[in-house]
């Protein structure tokens, strides 16, 4: 490679040779510079997070097949993220409907719902509350980081639980409940405490 | 010490359980507990496998428990001696305060042992009435009382089944 450029400078003379070091230059410059553009490009995030949908004070409602209300998700601000990333929401209220009665108020301190609505996450601090007035047996239930699925009415959390009601306390670390079933499974180091019969 | 609370005030005592797992069901007011389970209310103590608590508008009303064995023990009264019972399967009424111990049942008090196929123990009357099998007498061995001991809890008058007779 050399040689031939050598016999080149030589046919153009002595100040070709100048001209021809510049074109080297020139060229290896061209190349220096698409290929640090295009390592600068690989650096550029892929997964942009500006939302594509911001609401503040919003209240969302979930329907299901048949057409009835399954859940509303209220709270003072939310964030849309673009494909999968899914709906992050700020001190999110649930209220869960059985045959389009009210049944479960749920707080969380934060949460995040997937993009196709399948699951909810109830982050950090939760406290979920059926009341009396429900008809069912009052109860509360106070943990953190729940993880639900609507759609099987099911939910579940790895971690401390307590669960009060009329008849005593029970806690867990763990549990798994079937809302439709109202069925409870508690995991790990069960505690619990009944009040004695009445007499 | 605390003395150890009289009987009678025991059942009106909370029902504490210890469990490694549980699963409760509003439905029909049925907690299933498991593993290491440990039930106490009051001087009552009570271990097992699996101890099934009914409760009724959340009152904890009965239990069953099983094990191999489950055991039971209590103290009927401030001045009687602790009651202790093991069989496969133990029922204890929250309302009654009675124990049925079933399968392998064993009651003894002071050095009185009572075995049989099913015993069962009136905590308020402190009498244990024993049942045996026809191919499987109740066994009573009933100590001799040291002057001014206190008696140990009555046997009941012989059920239907095979008469109750003091082992030879």
């Amino acid at each position: 490679m050399i040689r031939r450029l050598a016999r080149v400078a030589e046919a153009i003379g002595g100040g070709g040779l100048a001209l021809l070091a510049l074109l080297l230059l020139a060229a290896g410059s061209a190349w220096f510079l698409r290929d640090l553009r295009h390592t600068l490009e690989d650096v550029e995030p892929e997964d942009d997070t500006t939302p594509t949908l911001t609401a503040d004070h919003y209240s969302g409602r979930q329907m299901n097949a048949a057409g009835d209300i399954q859940y509303t998700l209220t709270g003072p601000h939310l964030e849309r993220r673009p494909g999968q990333q899914g709906t992050l929401i700020d001190q999110p209220v649930m209220h869960t409907f059985t045959d389009r009665r009210p049944e479960w108020e749920v707080h969380a301190d934060t949460g995040w719902v997937a993009a196709d609505n399948s699951v909810i996450e109830l982050r950090e601090a939760v406290r979920a509350e059926r009341p009396a007035e429900t008809g069912a047996m009052p109860l509360l239930l106070t943990t953190r980081n729940v993880r639900l699925i609507p759609e099987r009415r099911y939910g579940e959390g790895a971690e401390f639980a307590r669960i009060d009601s009329p008849g005593g306390v029970a806690t867990t670390v763990g549990f798994r409940v079937w809302l439709d079933e109202n069925r409870i499974e508690l995991l790990s180091q069960v505690r619990g405490t009944y009040d004695p019969p009445k007499r | 010490a605390a003395s150890a609370r009289a009987l009678p005030e025991d059942r009106q005592q909370p029902v504490n359980l210890v469990a490694d797992r549980a699963e409760l069901n509003q439905n029909t007011g049925v907690a299933v507990y498991e593993g290491n389970v440990v039930v106490t209310q009051g001087t009552m103590r009570l271990t097992g496998d699996k101890v099934i608590v009914y409760t009724k508008n959340g009152e904890f009303e009965r239990m069953e428990s099983f094990g191999k064995p489950t055991t039971f023990k209590q103290k009927p009264a401030a001045d009687k001696e602790e009651m202790f019972g093991e069989a496969l399967r133990l029922d204890y009424s929250a309302t009654t305060g009675v124990v049925v111990a079933t399968t392998k049942a064993k009651v003894t008090q002071a050095k009185d042992v009572f075995t049989g196929d099913r015993i069962e123990y009136d905590v308020n009357k402190d009498i244990v009435r024993a049942q045996g099998k026809p191919n499987e007498r109740v066994q009573i061995i009933l100590q001799p009382r040291p002057e001014g001991g206190t008696a140990p809890a009555a046997p009941a008058k012989p059920q239907a089944g095979t008469p109750a007779q003091p082992k030879k």
